[in-house]
């Protein structure tokens, strides 16, 4: 293995976890962190050495959720294997016990743009700088800050009144 | 006094302002229940997203994850690459401030520094003084760069595992393996910060330290050869490790791609070490 292969593996966990986040789904988590690392090994020419290899895989697990979000037929299409029916296991018992809390943020994001979902859960979650989501939208610093500030304060509102707001924030 | 916007609360919650700055606003919050109702959205999102997707990060990384990026072939490449600050120690820090006493980004600042200080010592070799091992009543436990490589290094071949000279103290394991007690072992080659090399064993116990059960002065290793290696006293000359080893030793030599699976899932406990026995023995 080179080190882009050890730096991958290294950022399995926290990539699953961005994956999660998305998708509120440890099978579909999975499915995406495997198209992710695909696609990733397809590029790896594309990734500079001496710049962030998390950044670059956020980056591309961001998009490939994106593109999955835009066509209906992508995630049913990859199939489901063993090893995700082990996570939901007695592994899973720590995600099961958050249901009620995971629920209702999940249902918070859900009023969001795919964009902000992205953008929130990466800051929030996976502590990327505003500068690294910057890059990865592809937006200035002070976009990211706006739409972040924007997504924060309907995130927070919906948590806090129990109910969605009749329009979607962009 | 200067208006605090919407931005500058924003950053200060997700703690991306520069430290002097940091503390500034934390001080101007701590001060203002108006901006601190501002703030509040800011916060409270942050804690509430952090502890619903935290354990996602615990669960046990599927196979098929893990193989995909090993079975790929390796692509020459040079130079180190970095990680960006873990979010989740920031982040119980900053739950810590909102529930107890709202303002202390001083502190935020500090446990900050402290935990990117040590994901660099987890992924980088850096000096430090009793710098690979540490002595307590229990035995002799790996510290340092030294800890850092047993728990997140992939192996590398012996000839390679020892760089002629560092300016900081370095480890590499050289091979892993199960013993006969059920926990897993690494060989290993160290620098410390006199540039000694050594050679020893460490097993990994329950609570994630590595016990080091052999530990020698690499003989003839301060000496650099000619091309600035060791020399050839690596480890054909050293009869009491392969001892250690042999004694220790229940299992094969691990693939790299096992040794892989094992890191990737921060060295999952086994069965029978937690008393649960599969029975398949």
């Amino acid at each position: 293995m080179d080190e882009v292969q050890k730096g991958m593996i290294a950022l399995l966990p926290r990539l699953r976890r961005f994956a999660f986040a998305l998708t509120r789904d440890m099978d579909q988590a999975d499915d995406l962190v495997q198209e992710t690392c695909a696609r990733a090994l397809a590029r790896r020419d594309q990734w500079q050495t001496g710049t962030r290899l998390d950044s670059w895989m956020y980056k591309i697990a961001q998009n490939t959720w994106l593109d999955q979000r835009r066509s209906p037929r992508g995630r049913s299409e990859v199939p489901m294997t063993p090893e995700t029916a082990e996570v939901t296991g007695a592994d899973g018992r720590r995600i099961t016990e958050d249901r009620a809390l995971l629920a209702a943020v999940g249902r918070g994001l859900e009023e969001l743009s795919p964009e902000q979902q992205a953008l929130v859960l990466m800051v929030c979650v996976e502590g990327v700088s505003y500068k690294e989501a910057a890059d990865i939208q592809g937006v200035p610093i002070g976009t990211i800050m706006s739409r972040l500030s924007a997504a924060r304060k309907a995130l927070h509102r919906y948590l806090e009144t129990g109910a969605a707001r009749n329009e979607k924030v962009r | 006094m200067s208006t605090v916007t919407d931005h500058d609360l924003l950053s200060w919650a997700d703690g991306q302002l520069p430290p002097e700055e940091q503390q500034r606003i934390g001080a101007l919050v701590a001060k203002d229940p108006e901006l601190r109702a501002r703030a509040e959205p800011y916060l409270k999102t942050r804690i509430i997203l952090e502890e619903a997707f935290a354990a996602s990060a615990h669960e046990r990384v599927p196979d098929r994850l893990v193989q995909l990026i090993v079975s790929q072939a390796p692509v020459a490449s040079e130079g180190p690459f970095t990680f960006a600050m873990h979010a989740s120690r920031l982040a119980h820090v900053v739950k810590g401030l909102f529930t107890i006493e709202l303002m202390r980004p001083a502190a935020l600042t500090a446990a900050g520094l402290a935990a990117l200080a040590g994901a660099i010592l987890l992924l980088r070799p850096a000096p430090s003084e009793a710098d690979l091992i540490q002595s307590t009543a229990e035995g002799q436990f790996a510290v340092g760069v030294l800890h850092a490589a047993l728990e997140s290094a992939h192996s590398v071949p012996v000839n390679a595992a020892l760089p002629a000279r560092t300016a900081a103290s370095v480890a590499n394991p050289v091979l892993t393996f199960e013993s006969k007690d059920r926990t897993y072992c690494r060989e290993y080659r160290a620098r410390d910060h006199e540039s000694l090399a050594f050679a020893g064993v460490a097993c990994r116990l329950v609570d994630g330290t590595w016990a080091i059960k052999h530990h020698e002065r690499i003989a003839g290793a301060a000496r650099p050869g000619p091309d600035g290696g060791y020399g050839p006293a690596g480890s054909d000359d050293m009869p009491s490790l392969d001892a250690v080893v042999g004694a220790l030793q229940a299992s094969d030599v691990l693939l790299p791609e096992d040794e892989a699976r094992l890191i990737a899932n921060r060295w999952p406990e086994k069965p029978d070490q937690t008393g649960t026995r599969t029975g398949n023995e």
